[in-house]
């Protein structure tokens, strides 16, 4: 029998100074998905969904993930949470690599402690909880495979509701009882119900009626400040992700293409795409300052056959010859302030050491990979 | 064919794409003028108004953004005045487009009106299209239906929408299923279909929720080349303030299937009375904002269990006693800003003597 680890709420001040010296919770090193298609009879080709990926989250910070349908963002979610297999890379969780292309479907005590620590916020509030199963039994469920004793269950299953801001007795209701923020509630509820360290939202709020969709968005911020949780969270809304992220990573077609703090994202945008989103974000005040880019060109291109040299070149208004010939290196032109493209050519000051690419943000010396 | 005396049917139908359509034949006032529109859906609750009393007008040439959470009556609004509710459904008031009521219409003379006059771009544009057939196909079989054209002659005309909407290579896309088409393509064929017979009233339901924020900004600039190039009224209902910002001329705020607010894009944005106009407009995640969005509590009340007063009650923070007991009135404040609050109204009406006598 195990016992419920305490979901310790972190005093803010000593959590931030030890965040800064220490390793990543989360650190994600070139990680790459692959998914069949058929094309033919008995062709098959395989679409990159995720290529060479690499990031880092600190503890108690957030990492939000912005591109458009399609730029692997779940797909990235899913190989962390290791819902999908890796191909290549790995995912180092909290000093530990726990999924590399050899450990595809870890089982036993190594992934049930893993995944005590690892829990995700799906997007449909309406598909991700069982419509046979009342709110209690929904949030109990990982305690109870987790072995946690009966009377411990139903204490904390009340307590986790309340924490979510609903009521007792909510815990006897069925998921068609509840409206859409309330079963996202119950959602976060679910996923808090282990204490887990790092909590992936997977457009947790995109579902959500707006001013409903403020409501979750500040119990996931007071949730983070209480129990001091790591998010990696993932949305097509540019601006949610820049309210909750620390640091925001935009991907095009499987590749990240520009990673850094979102003040600085927001402010001073470098990659062309990144520019582009932010130009196509609706605005709601007329006097926001916007940056004056003709909306893209053009559609995604198909994964199955990307371009060659930088993906993005055949919507870049930017692009240059060199662009079809090689894939950008990633460089920094700014401090802590990567992009991959070659508007930003590598030079002595802006190199990076390609290993650890896209992965800190701080300037932090890289640390050791342990397997 | 009762309507072909009031419509000059296939061959203003088939003008270029730049000309009025048959909108601009000889009628002046408002396009559409809807007047206490009620509709009301049998369930195992009792009767559920999902539109309560609705009113408004539009004219030629203008966006109506219609403003509202799931739930708020806006989608079944626009199902309303296009005829789509089943039978079962209650509807009282009346719908007037182009001087004809189409409440009173026969279904008959409303299939009619449907597709010509008015039709609808649908949030989802993968259900709005058949997937067996190609986009081609489809598009002739809307054109056949609305003209006496041949079919060479449709498949012209298909080309012509296809490069109206945009569409790179619209030869290939013609001949192409609606899988083999991207979100953003697709809702280009929706609105190309919607234009077979340039109809003077859009109705676009939620047309760029399901799309992407850099196809979604193209999309849009779509519905304002119609606006402004072919002089259609559309009524662009949505849940995003942004978006609306974006592409409304007129703004009319829905909340539980009433109309609580309506104005100007800019008495809306900059000016908002109702508490929950304010309460969206904080809700609402701004480029660069830090602080914690102000959220409106609670939840939409249950359209079949409407309490006696204001049904936003419940969640107002500006709740008074005389709110739970009666309902508010849809009260003028400007001169085309309206808004249904007690609270305020009385505001606004003491503040107005002050104003007086300082100017």
């Amino acid at each position: 029998m195990t016992t419920a680890p305490e979901l310790v709420p972190v005093p803010t001040e000593d959590h931030a100074e030890t965040a800064v010296y220490r390793r990543p919770l989360l650190e994600v090193v070139k990680v790459s998905k692959k998914f069949p298609v058929r094309v033919g009879p008995l062709k098959r080709e395989y679409v990159s969904a995720v290529d060479s990926l690499s990031f880092s989250v600190d503890h108690g910070k957030t990492l939000g993930i912005v591109g458009e349908s399609g730029c692997g963002k779940s797909t990235a979610a899913r190989l962390v949470v290791g819902l999908l297999p890796i191909d290549e890379g790995d995912v180092i969780f909290d000093g530990v690599n726990v999924r590399g292309p050899r450990q595809m479907r870890q089982q036993g005590p190594a992934e049930k402690s893993l995944r005590r620590n690892m829990q995700m916020v799906f997007q449909d509030p309406h598909s991700s909880l069982n419509p046979r199963s009342s709110v209690g039994e929904i949030i109990s469920f990982p305690m109870k495979v987790h072995g946690f004793p009966k009377e411990e269950q139903r204490e904390r299953t009340s307590w986790l509701l309340e924490q979510v801001g609903l009521h007792g007795n909510h815990a006897s209701y069925y998921p068609h009882q509840l409206s859409g923020g309330q079963r996202q509630r119950v959602n976060i509820a679910r996923a808090l119900a282990l204490s887990p360290k790092l909590v992936v939202c997977d457009e947790a709020v995109s579902a959500l009626d707006k001013s409903v969709q403020a409501q979750v968005l500040n119990l996931l911020k007071n949730l983070q400040e209480e129990f001091g949780l790591t998010y990696l969270f993932i949305s097509h809304d540019l601006n949610v992700v820049e309210y909750m992220s620390d640091t925001v990573c935009v991907m095009y077609l499987g590749q990240a293409v520009e990673i850094c703090d979102s003040e600085g994202l927001y402010h001073n945008p470098l990659h062309p795409y990144t520019r582009a989103l932010l130009a196509s974000t609706p605005v709601l005040d007329a006097d926001a300052p916007r940056i004056d880019v003709p909306p893209l060109e053009g559609e995604l291109p198909s994964p199955l056959n990307p371009p060659s040299g930088c993906r993005f070149r055949t919507r870049c208004p930017a692009a240059m010859d060199v662009c079809a010939e090689m894939a950008p290196v990633v460089t920094m032109p700014e401090p802590g302030h990567r992009v991959a493209c070659h508007l930003y050519p590598e030079t002595a000051e802006t190199t990076v050491d390609p290993d650890f690419a896209l992965r800190t943000i701080a300037a932090r010396e890289p640390v050791e990979v342990a397997v | 064919m009762a309507l072909t005396a009031a419509r000059p049917a296939a061959e203003t139908a088939m003008a270029p794409a730049d000309g009025l359509g048959p909108a601009g034949a000889g009628e002046s006032g408002p396009l559409l003028q809807v007047r206490d529109l009620v509709t009301e859906f049998k369930t195992r609750d009792g009767w559920l108004t999902a539109v309560n009393h609705v009113s408004y007008e539009l004219h030629r040439g203008r966006v109506l953004g219609i403003l509202g959470e799931s739930g708020s009556g806006k989608s079944a609004m626009l199902r309303t005045i296009l005829g789509l509710q089943p039978k079962s459904t209650r509807i009282s008031g009346e719908v007037i487009l182009r001087g004809r009521d189409l409440i009173a219409m026969t279904p008959r003379e409303r299939e009619d009106v449907r597709g010509s006059w008015v039709s609808m771009v649908f949030q989802d544009p993968m259900t709005a299209l058949d997937p067996v057939f190609t986009v081609e196909q489809q598009l002739v079989e809307t054109i056949r239906r609305h003209s006496t054209l041949s079919k060479a002659a449709a498949a012209e005309r298909a080309l012509e929408l296809l490069e109206m909407v945009q569409i790179p290579s619209p030869e290939r896309r013609l001949k192409a299923y609606p899988f083999e088409l991207s979100g953003g393509m697709r809702q280009r064929v929706v609105i190309a279909m919607a234009l077979v017979s340039n109809p003077s009233l859009l109705l676009a339901d939620e047309p760029t929720t399901a799309l992407d924020v850099t196809v979604q900004a193209r999309v849009l600039e779509l519905f304002r080349d119609l606006k402004t190039k072919m002089g259609m009224g559309i009524i662009f209902v949505t849940h995003d303030l942004a978006v609306a910002a974006d592409i409304a001329d007129d703004i009319a705020v829905m909340y539980a299937g009433r109309i609580v607010e309506y104005g100007r894009l800019e008495d809306i944005v900059r000016n908002p009375q109702h508490p929950y106009t304010k309460g969206l407009l904080e809700a609402n995640i701004r480029p660069g904002q830090t602080e914690r969005p102000e959220a409106i509590p609670g939840a939409p009340p249950n359209l079949a269990k409407l309490p006696p007063g204001c049904a936003f009650a419940p969640r107002c923070s500006k709740v008074e006693a005389t709110c739970w007991e009666s309902l508010p009135t849809l009260d003028s404040i400007g001169l085309s800003h309206g808004v249904r609050c007690f609270v305020a109204t009385r505001e606004i009406q003491n503040a107005m003597p002050v104003a007086a006598k300082g100017a």
